[in-house]
Parts: C-alpha cells; structure tokens; sequence
C-alpha cells in the first residue's frame, strides 16, 4: 500500500497491495540488504489471543511479513513463507506473520491463515501502527529478516511469482542469519511461541 | 523547499543504508525514506461542451487541466534503547497553474465576453484549492504532518504526539492508514497503554486523548485541508484572505467620477477543516480462553454554529466576517449534526471455539447531544435534538480440513460513523473532496469490491455466508451470499431510522471465486464473479420515465481476474481487470479495466492498461502506460536512492475505487507522472 497519487494513477498497474482495483502484477518488490540496524521492538496479539513481542523471540531468526487478505500479492507469496518456515523452523527461524486488515476485512484473517496453511503466528495489527514504523510507505507484502541479534539483515517489499532472483537473495539471508548449523549461539534467552 | 533540503542533505552525506548512530553503549537507528512523486496533467476530458442556452464555465474542471505538481513525503524513524521518535513531512507544489491573465483569456474564448464574479471564481477556487503562493506563480504546502515520541516497555507502551488507534473492530473509533484512498489519520495527543501478563490472565488498559489529524493534502486530488490553527498542529496549512475586484453597486455609468467602477474587497479567510476532540480510553481482561473489552470515546466537535448565530444577529452584522470568526459549515450532512457524541462498547472474542473456529460479538452504543444551532431568535436557541443508537456486529469462523466458514451479521440503528468536520460545500472554502473522512469504520458484511449498501451505519439489518473449500493445495472456490435489509440506502437522511416499508431496500449480495496455482507456485489463474440485488419493498416509480411502479432498485454484476503465467527464465506476463455492469432507474451503464504486463524479473514490469465506461458525460475509452523499475540490490548508493521508480503515462477515468470497502472517487487523469521511492 502506499499513498503516493502516482499509486493512484498507477493503481492496477503494479502490485501495490489492497489497491482501489484488482492488483497483481507486483514490479513493486524490492529487495533490500540492509545490516546492523536494530528492528524496533513491538508487541501483538496474535489469532489464539495471545501477546508476542519482537523482543521475546531475540536468539531467534524472525521473518517478520507485513500482509493482509486482500493483498494478492500476499496470498501468492504465502506458500513460499510456509515452505520456508517449515524447512527451517527446527534450526531457529519463527515467522512473524502480521495482518494489517481493517475493520472491513479482519473477520476473514483467521480463514485465510487456515486455508493458507499458516502454521506460524498470525499477528494483527489493526491499528497500522507496527506497519507504519517499520514500513511507512505502507506497501505490502513487506517482509524483513531479523538476526539472531535483533538486526535487521534484509528487507523486501512487494512479491512476484517466479521471481528466483528475489527469493534466492531471501532464503540467502535467512541462512546466513540461522548460521552453518541452524545452531542458536550460547546466549539464547527465549524460544518461540506456539502458532 | 524544505524537503528538497533535507533530501539534498541525505544525498551529500553518502549515508547507505538504515544507520546506527553510537550513543553511550547503545546505538540509535535511523530510517530514512522519501518518495518524490512528479506529475504533469494535460485535459482528463471532463470539461462538458458549453450549453448555448445557458452558457458558463466551472472553474476546477479548467483548473485541473494543463499544471504540474509535485509531491513528496519525506520520513525519519529513530529508535534508542525503548525510546521511538517519528517524523514525516508532506509537501505539495503545484505549478503552471492558471494565472490571473490566463483566466482572463480563457473566460473570453469561451464566453467571449469579460465576466469578473466568474474570473473571482476561478481565483477563489485557485486559491483554496492549491495552497499558498509560491515564487513564480507556484503554490503549495509544506508541513509536518506526522511527529511523535514514544516509550516502550515490557508493560508500558507511551507515546507524545501522533498515534494510529483502533477500538474493538472499529465501530466507534478507527484511525489508522487508507493510503490507497488518501487516508492516513492518526489522533495527536497523549496514548498510554499499559499491560500485564500473569498465569495466563491478561489485562491491558488504554487511556487517551487530543485532535484528529488527518493528512492535509489529498494526494488523489491535490486539495489542501485546511485547519482552523489549532495550537496542536503547529505549521498546518491554514487558509489565507482572499482579495479580489468586485462591481461597485454604487457606480453610474452616468457620472463615472463619482464613484470607482470596481471595489477591491477582502473575503475573510474560512479553513475548510475544524479539529475535533478526543478523549477515550479502553480496558481489556483476557484468558487464553475469552477476551473481553470496554471501549469508551467522548468526540467533541468544535461548529462555532451557536456563536456563528449570535454574531449573524448583531444589528448591521457582517455574515462574511461572522463565518471566518465562527467558522460553522452549512452542508454538514446527518452525519455532522452533532457537536458531542459519547460512543460505547463492549467486546468478547473467542478466539479458538475447541480448535475448529472463533467467534466475535461486539455491542455498541451512541450518544449524540449538543446539535447544531440552527437559529437563534425569539423563542431561544434551536437546535438538532440528541439522538441514540447503538449496533451489534457478530462474526463466527469455522474451519474443519478444507472446509472453511465465515459467517457475519449485524444489526445497526441509528448508528452514525465519526465524519471529520469537513466543509464539504464548494469554493472558495470547501473541500468536498474530503467528505468521506471519518474517525470510524464499522465492519459491512457485504462485497468489498464495490461500493456500501447507502449509509451503511444508520439503519441496516443482515448477514453474510461464506465458504472456502481447498480442493487441493493448488486448488480452491469459495462463495458468499448476503441478505441485508436498509431503511438508509434508498433515504440516507433517515436518520431516525424510521423502519417504513417505502422506505426499506431488500438486498441479496453474493459471489463467487476460483483460485488455481501451477504447483512451483510460479504460475497461476484467480478469477471473481459477483451480483448484488436490490429490491424495493414497496414498488415505486423512481424517475419520470417509468411508467409502472416496479420494484427493482438496481441490479449490479461484477467480474475480477488475476492471471499470472510464467513465461522463460526471468519473464513472466500477468494480466488483472475489473469490469462491472449495473443498472438503475432505467439507466444501465458498464465500466472497468485491464492490464496486461510483461514482467523481467525482478528489475522491470511493462504495463499496458486499457479502460472503459459508457456512463453518461464522460468518454468511453482510456489507454495507458507504465514501466516500473525495482533496484535489485542496494549495493550501490544510486540503488537507495532510487529504489524503485514508476514512470506513468496515459489516461485514467474518473471513478469509484474501493479498498476492503472503503470507497471514494478518484478524479479522471491525462498526462505522465513519475514517482521515485528512496530508502536509505
């Protein structure tokens, strides 16, 4: 999502998600390396009720992906971020899974996240304010990879099926964050909760 | 400009990426972003030929023509230990705008004569619709429109400034980021939420308070809001005076030196935005087997309609200057009528019904006191009478292998959204294209692709199905169907929520959908289809032309497609549209989109898009193109800075767009834009 009037003009043209007519084509997506920044802390509620901070999870790998259900993009990206976290989950990597539906749409998240076999927390964030300090631009999906350390390693927003270059430069950077072995280093505070 | 400065500064100093500044043994990260936005419109064709009988000109359909603009947003994020701080800053400039001269010469080519209350009325429309003057003839705006501070801990969660916040599901108070439809509203004030977790209880508290602030240009149409001054928004647009040349009444043609032909008066300056209160406040207790909430929000709206009447009947009073110093606005619709209104709720979310679904029910209620003056005279002060209302909305998931559920209804009386106190009259002080603003957003039920059942808040009754079954991974339909009942849609003024069979609309909402994937994931073939059915309860002749009551309000059809297929290597092509059908009152017209796209993953996409109408007054056909250039790494300095550019060229029609049901009309455009995005 993003509030530029070029997104306006452009609305169908590229996949600037939850766009005033049908989206999909995503030129949008970047991929952005980035390193040694901090990822602002948050905290969230997720589908079952429950809180998880960013915070809890340090020692973790966290794919944290910004998404909602009437993003195409996002839906079409789903599968990939379930394949990944379903290799990885045993050598540390939680993904982070943060809904930004409104009022309008937030009654289909815990459908969607069913039928889309999200097998890892699904966070909302009705209020757009986690989306807004970590993406201000507001485009979706925006994924960004945090280290076991709590830094930023990767960023990347929008997604296009097919699109090997972007995904390899991810998946790289998820595995160079889990380490050779997928091993936590010795300092490991906190596991990741439960989906 | 400012921005132009700062984004000159970032350049200068080669910074490369989100950067972490050492303080002590800490470190603060800083997060810059900007996206510069240039666009030229030519003709978007909407200029109606001229009438002979009655032959004159509006103003903003030759004032959208043929100008520049741009707009950029520049935003800074610092974060330190649990310390945050946000700021982002809106600048618009618009130029080759048309000048005085220029309206001159077109007024007499049109009209072909000189006529000055019409040139007053193109530069009064200038005036209030584009900002400040700029040099050379530009305008514009720059301002911080965001800035907050803000603490964190494992408990308390404060912020200084502007915050995003939602109440339950939004029915009695929703601020948050629309930015698809320009809207971005946070409230400006003092939040703090604290929260404790212990043996699996949870209980969390929100209090708060301050001003609305929504963004104050409106990218889609380039129309500056603005502000009363309120100290809370130091550096917003504010209106300016509006000095023109007027026929002196007392002018004789006969003695021509006894009085000046033409007057030079100043029109008071009016904002076409009051900032509106806020104060509420929010407790929740929670176990991992319910959730349960109180919400509370008390808006307090400044109208000035009673001060407005007082000062309108002093003897020898002034009107002009009584509306700029009580600004009062006159269309401010059923919605508006209010001065104070009290909203309540309370929540309970099951969020796992034994592992096979969730549930949500939220009541809500509405007070509304403190109506509108409309007159004050003999027989004391007259005012809008308090109104109450209240809603109930009910949402229930089920999901059971690839079977899933989703069931909504919801039941609302006299329940009215928190519209923002927009002017929404025309110039030179209104800002009509802001009439959709409002702090609330209650959840619909009905098809979110297109617009609303009529005044969706103040009189509905009904529900939607909905049912997803995953054939295969690759492979899924689903369908809704929704009846609804509307006492408001065919009278939106009903706003005592009469329930009389003329007045009540009977509506079947339903679609259809089908979702195939190619098992790498690289290809794939969605595709919507969708009706809604209104029926009138009581048949009634809607227009002239009909010559028997008939009960049929309208009939509206709806296809989506998004289709994806990968080509070789890096290509892909994609194609998506929109295309709806409807309808009404004997009037039927079709509109909609494609686009096709050639993908070179993952630096370019090239976009052909064509567009059609056939309602009545505006053309039938639109061409357009766009290449779009993503950065592929951000290796290189010149990759921050352009991280990803869009270039636009071509036509768009004048429509609706709806995003998750938020709809609004988005104004026909001709010309090129291009926007850069930068991160660094």
């Amino acid at each position: 999502m993003k509030t530029s009037i070029l997104a306006m003009a452009l609305a169908t043209l590229v996949a600037a998600c939850g766009e005033a007519t049908p989206t999909a084509t995503t030129a949008d997506s970047v991929d952005a390396t980035t390193s040694g920044a901090k990822a602002p802390d948050f905290d969230l509620k997720t589908l079952t009720g429950e809180s998880i901070s960013l915070s809890s999870l340090r020692g973790k790998v966290v794919l944290i992906d910004f998404w909602s259900t009437i993003c195409d993009p996002c839906l079409k990206e789903m599968p990939e971020l379930v394949r990944l976290y379903e290799e990885r989950k045993d050598k540390g990597l939680v993904v982070l899974a943060i809904a930004t539906d409104g009022p309008e749409t937030v009654a289909n998240v815990s459908t969607v996240a069913k039928e889309r076999n999200m097998v890892f927390p699904v966070l909302l964030d009705t209020e757009t304010s986690v989306l807004d300090r970590y993406n201000p631009e507001g485009r979706l999906p925006f994924t960004e990879v945090v280290d076991r350390q709590g830094n930023v390693v990767l960023k990347r927003s929008g997604y296009q099926p097919g699109d090997v270059e972007s995904q390899k430069s991810l998946v790289a950077a998820i595995d160079a964050a889990l380490g050779p072995s997928g091993a936590p280093p010795a300092a490991t505070p906190a596991a990741a909760p439960a989906p | 400009m400012g921005v132009a400065a700062a984004f000159a500064g970032l350049l200068g100093s080669g910074s490369a990426r989100a950067i972490d500044v050492p303080l002590g043994n800490e470190s603060m990260t800083l997060d810059v972003s900007n996206t510069s936005d240039l666009g030229y419109h030519f003709d978007n064709r909407n200029t109606p030929p001229l009438d002979p009988a009655n032959p004159t000109l509006s103003p903003l359909q030759r004032l959208d023509d043929d100008y520049g603009d741009w707009f950029d947003r520049l935003q800074v994020r610092a974060f330190y230990k649990k310390f945050s701080f946000a700021l982002r800053v809106d600048s618009a400039v618009f130029f080759n705008l048309l000048d005085r001269e220029g309206t001159q010469a077109y007024i007499r080519e049109k009209l072909g004569r000189d006529d000055l209350a019409l040139e007053n009325r193109f530069g009064e429309e200038l005036q209030s619709h584009f900002g400040q003057p700029l040099p050379g003839g530009a305008r514009g705006v720059i301002y911080p429109s965001k800035i907050s501070f803000g603490y964190k801990n494992e408990f308390l969660d404060a912020t200084l400034g502007d915050f995003y916040l939602q109440l339950g599901r939004g029915l009695i108070l929703s601020v948050r980021k629309i930015d698809e439809v320009g809207i971005d509203t946070t409230i400006r004030g003092a939040k703090v939420r604290v929260s404790k977790s212990q043996a699996g209880h949870r209980v969390e508290a929100t209090g708060f308070a301050g001003q609305f602030n929504p963004i104050r240009i409106d990218y889609p149409t380039g129309r500056i809001l603005n502000g009363s001054g309120s100290l809370v928004f130091p550096g917003s647009p504010t209106p300016s005076d509006f000095s023109e040349w007027v026929p002196n009444p007392k002018y004789s043609a006969s003695s021509p030196g006894a009085e000046p032909e033409f007057l030079f008066v100043t029109k008071r300056a009016k904002p076409s935005y009051l900032e509106d209160g806020v104060v509420g406040a929010n407790f929740t207790y929670g176990t991992r087997l319910f959730e349960l909430g109180l919400n509370g929000v008390s808006v307090l709206r400044q109208s000035n309609s009673a001060e407005f009447e007082l000062c309108k009947n002093r003897p020898g009073a002034d009107v002009d200057a009584c509306q700029a110093s009580y600004p009062a606005f006159g269309q401010v619709g059923a919605a508006r009528l209010h001065d104070q209104i009290r909203n309540l709720s309370a929540t309970v979310n099951v969020p796992s019904i034994a592992g096979v679904g969730d549930a949500y029910v939220e009541v809500a209620a509405q007070h509304q006191t403190q109506g509108r003056v409309s007159s004050i005279g003999p027989n004391g002060i007259v005012r809008e009478p308090d109104l109450t209302g209240y809603a109930v909305y009910a949402n229930l998931n089920l999901h059971q292998g690839p079977l899933a559920a989703t069931l909504e209804g919801k039941h609302y009386r006299r329940f009215f959204p928190l519209a923002a106190n927009i002017d929404a009259g025309g110039p030179p002080f209104g800002a009509p294209e802001l009439n959709l603003l409002a702090y609330s957003l209650s959840p619909r039920a009905e098809s979110i692709y297109t617009e609303p059942i009529g005044a969706p808040d103040v009189c509905i009754s009904g529900g939607r199905a909905r049912l997803d079954y995953a054939v295969a991974r690759e492979r899924k339909v689903y369908g809704w169907v929704g009846r609804f009942a509307s006492w408001s849609e065919l009278d939106p003024t009903n706003s005592e929520c009469k329930t009389d069979p003329a007045l009540r609309t009977d509506t079947w909402d339903t679609a259809a959908g089908l979702e195939l994937s190619s098992r790498d994931g690289n290809s794939h073939y969605w595709g919507w289809i969708g009706a809604r059915l209104t029926d009138l309860a009581v048949p009634t002749l809607l227009n002239t032309e009909q010559t028997e009551p008939s009960d049929v309000f309208y009939r509206e059809g709806y296809i989506r497609y998004d289709l994806g297929q990968h080509l070789k290597g890096p290509f892909s092509i994609s194609m998506v549209g929109f295309h709806r059908h409807r309808t009404q009152a004997l009037k039927t017209w079709t509109e909609g989109e494609n686009l096709l796209a050639l993908n070179y993953n993952p630096s370019f996409s090239f976009i052909f898009g064509f567009e059609h109408t056939t309602r009545e007054g505006f053309p039938n056909t639109y061409f357009n193109g766009a290449i779009a250039y993503r950065a592929s790494s951000r290796a290189r300095w010149y990759h921050k800075l352009a991280e990803s550019v869009r270039l636009f060229v071509g036509q768009r029609r004048a429509a609706l767009r709806c995003v998750g049901g938020v709809c609004r009309v988005f104004p026909a455009f001709e010309g090129a834009r291009i926007e850069v995005v930068s991160r660094f």
